[in-house]
């Protein structure tokens, strides 16, 4: 279940304020959504894409490397979808901490 | 390794954090910043033998940042860290010489990304023997003509790994100098003069005709 994710120990500390960044990056999507700036959205997909799955969060890579793609086309639609799917990720994932192999 | 520095170069803070984990037991020190222009300031008062950075960075790309860097500081050994999505850019940076390496986006725990990092400090160091090797030669040639004048039965060994440079060499020495340890061991007797890291030169003493 992609809702369900293990993380390392050592990342427990920094998982908040990850949540607290992908928080304002979808308020910030919303936002260039609204004004139409595809590079501003393409940017954040960007971001995304690079930070998820290093923290465990891969769904966040994949999100972020579809909104990137789908700026790129200038897919609005499919963006406000992407957006709607992290939100509802981020609201929903359930972490587990493990130790690190 | 463990004297060499490595400077990575992203905005995103949550990436440098990652960076600084992935990499925390490599045998060489990190630094770090967030911005072209903070990568700038650390260059100019830090001995960087390789930059990472990162391509899409508000004001300064990571494109724009190795261009500098390419033509200020050459010896500076440059990897981007990119996404698929730019190889187009990629290509063209290779192509243009600017970059060394890239490794991809996502960050992971990646040895190949591990082992690109340790290639380009390996380089790096390549780098900074050559250039030792250029400035030497010039003393080099001149220490020869010196001998050559005297009539001295002379050798000259270089490291190794600097082989290219015995091309160069044989052009501006005597014909016949030895120039291999196997060529040097008909010598005999001889003395050795050091005349840096990388270049001894032999020289078989006169009284040794005697």
């Amino acid at each position: 279940m992609k809702y369900d994710i293990e993380v390392d120990q050592d990342l427990k500390e920094f998982i908040p304020i990850f949540k607290e960044n992908r928080q304002k990056d979808i308020e910030a999507l919303k936002l260039a959504l609204a004004e139409k700036d595809q590079e501003k959205i393409q940017f954040i997909g960007h971001s995304l894409k690079g930070v998820g799955s290093g923290y465990g969060f891969v769904e966040v890579t994949n999100i972020g490397q579809v909104i990137e793609a789908k700026a790129k086309e200038n897919a609005m639609g499919d963006i406000k979808l992407l957006i709607t799917q992290l939100e509802d990720y981020m609201t929903h994932v359930k972490i587990t901490y493990v130790e690190e192999d | 390794m463990i004297n060499s520095t490595v400077l990575f170069v992203d905005d995103q803070e949550e990436i440098r954090f990652l960076i600084k984990r992935m990499l925390k037991n490599e045998p060489y020190a990190m630094l770090f910043a967030s911005s072209g222009k903070e990568a700038l300031e650390i260059i100019g008062k830090t001995n960087v033998d390789v930059i990472v950075t990162d391509v899409l960075m508000p004001n300064m790309s990571g494109l724009e940042l190795l261009d500098i860097i390419k033509k200020s500081n050459p010896n500076i050994v440059r990897i981007i860290l990119s996404g698929f999505s730019q190889i187009p850019t990629l290509l063209s940076a290779i192509n243009h010489g600017k970059i060394f390496r890239y490794i991809t986006k996502p960050w992971q725990v990646d040895e190949e990304a591990k082992e690109v990092i340790r290639d380009a400090i390996e380089y790096s160091k390549l780098l900074k023997v050559n250039q030792d090797v250029n400035k030497d030669l010039i003393s080099l040639k001149e220490f020869c003509e010196f001998l050559h004048k005297r009539g001295e039965i002379f050798g000259v060994m270089v490291d190794e790994d600097v082989t290219y440079v015995h091309e160069e060499l044989k052009a501006e020495m005597p014909e016949d100098t030895p120039i291999s340890l196997e060529q040097l061991s008909g010598l005999g007797d001889v003395d050795v003069v050091i005349l840096s890291d990388h270049i001894k030169v032999y020289i078989r003493p006169k009284s040794a005709d005697s």
